[in-house]
């Protein structure tokens, strides 16, 4: 059975001590200096403002996909791409330009956890929506990962509606708002073929 | 001269320290008290950006102190310079760069560091932006007479054309009038030999020292 479908119900858990070490912090919250830790407090309050987390999927026959050989042994496929918006980038953008790199770097970091989070979040729906079907779901892949090519974004953004959640691909298969991710989820049919840990 | 040592100590400890209330505060100051600016920039807040440098290297700073420190510089550089900006441009300034992200890459947090950091230590900087044509950094390296043209690529696609702007600029017969730094997560030492980029950054920080020593004042900061 095929699917699709757009999701924007995410939740968000800020872990400081890790958005610190992501910034550059290497000694996290005990070594980073007073105005720096004012700084990550104020810039997650920012968040609920700044992110607009979407996810668009879709899960189709193996025959419908372009014959790739990463489709191999799969029966069903899920393909998506995952976004935080563009308004967090605007804000990063703005703080370079007026002279606050910090903030910027900060602000890019609740970004990167923020699209970490969201792709778990996407990934494990469709870890439960491949075991619903009785089939086993492998690790999730984006176009890039060794033996599936960059280019290979063109085809998966020809099957899943990306420009629902406002994202699109650039000349170079890149993601624009750069804070999105891409991603295949095959469905086999036997479990010795995924390499995913699974509940028994 | 006790007290202006004393107030120049206190520049270099407002830069280390990332305060850059005070850093402003200084530099106001050394306009109110008509201080020696070149000794104010020389004995004041060089010293500061170059113990953050020193402190990062060993461990003891990491980036967000290493990026505090440098804005405290340019933000006392932005105070003095209207007062005496042919000092500055004696004493600190170390060359001009023009930066971006190559062509068809879209990410820019690195270059937006390392343009911060060159800029903090002295340099004219340009940045252009992210995904900028080949082309543009060549017409805007000869507009403003650039020394050097820093190039940045995240994705192993889009650092080819790194090298795709050394082979123009050899077309354009504009090779030997800019130096070409090369970077970003891709990138390496090998990488930039092979390309005949003059150098290779792994951090924003080595990118200042390679600048440093490629631009045309060969004095560290």
């Amino acid at each position: 059975m095929k699917a699709q479908g757009i999701l924007k119900d995410f939740t968000f858990r800020w872990n400081q001590e890790k958005i610190c070490v992501r910034v550059g912090s290497r000694g996290g919250l005990r070594t980073a200096a007073p105005s720096l830790r004012e700084l990550l407090h104020q810039t997650e309050g920012m968040m609920p403002v700044l992110l607009r987390p979407q996810a668009a999927y879709t899960i189709i026959d193996r025959d419908e996909t372009n014959g790739h050989p990463v489709f191999d042994k799969a029966v069903q496929v899920a393909l998506g791409v995952v976004t935080i918006g563009p308004a967090l980038e605007t804000e990063v953008e703005r703080a370079f330009r007026d002279g606050d790199p910090l903030q910027g770097l900060v602000l890019d970091a609740f970004g990167t956890e923020a699209i970490v989070q969201t792709f778990r979040q996407v990934e494990q729906r469709i870890v439960d929506e491949a075991l619903d079907r009785d089939l086993w779901p492998s690790k999730r892949f984006s176009p890039g990962y060794k033996g599936w090519p960059l280019e290979e974004q063109r085809f998966l953004f020809s099957r899943v509606d990306a420009a629902a959640i406002g994202v699109k691909l650039n000349d170079s298969c890149m993601m624009i708002p750069r804070k999105s991710n891409s991603f295949r989820i095959n469905f086999y049919p036997d479990r010795t073929l995924t390499t995913r840990r699974l509940p028994l | 001269m006790e007290s202006t040592d004393r107030l120049l100590a206190a520049m270099t400890a407002a830069v280390v320290e990332g305060d850059r209330a005070a850093a402003e505060a200084l530099a106001a100051k050394a306009l109110a008290d008509a201080l020696d600016l070149h000794e104010v920039i020389e004995r004041g807040f060089i010293p500061g950006i170059q113990k953050v440098g020193e402190l990062w290297e060993s461990g003891e700073y990491f980036l967000p102190e290493l990026i505090s420190g440098a804005e405290c510089m340019k933000a006392a550089m932005a105070v003095l310079k209207p007062a005496f900006a042919a000092a500055l441009t004696e004493a600190f300034r170390r060359g001009k760069v023009v930066i971006g992200t190559i062509e068809g890459d879209i990410h820019d947090i690195g270059k937006n560091l390392v343009a911060s950091m060159l800029s903090a230590n002295g340099f004219d900087v340009l940045d252009l932006g992210a995904d900028v044509k080949l082309a543009r950094f060549i017409e805007a390296a000869e507009g403003m007479g650039a020394d050097l043209i820093c190039l940045s690529a995240l994705l192993t696609t889009t650092m080819l054309n790194q090298r795709r702007l050394i082979e123009l600029l050899k077309e354009r017969g504009l090779r030997g009038r800019f130096k070409v730094l090369v970077g970003g997560a891709p990138v390496s030492r090998k990488w930039a030999a092979d390309i005949g980029a003059d150098g290779y950054g792994e951090n924003a920080l080595a990118a200042v020292k390679l600048a440093v020593e490629l631009g045309p004042k060969r004095r560290l900061a």
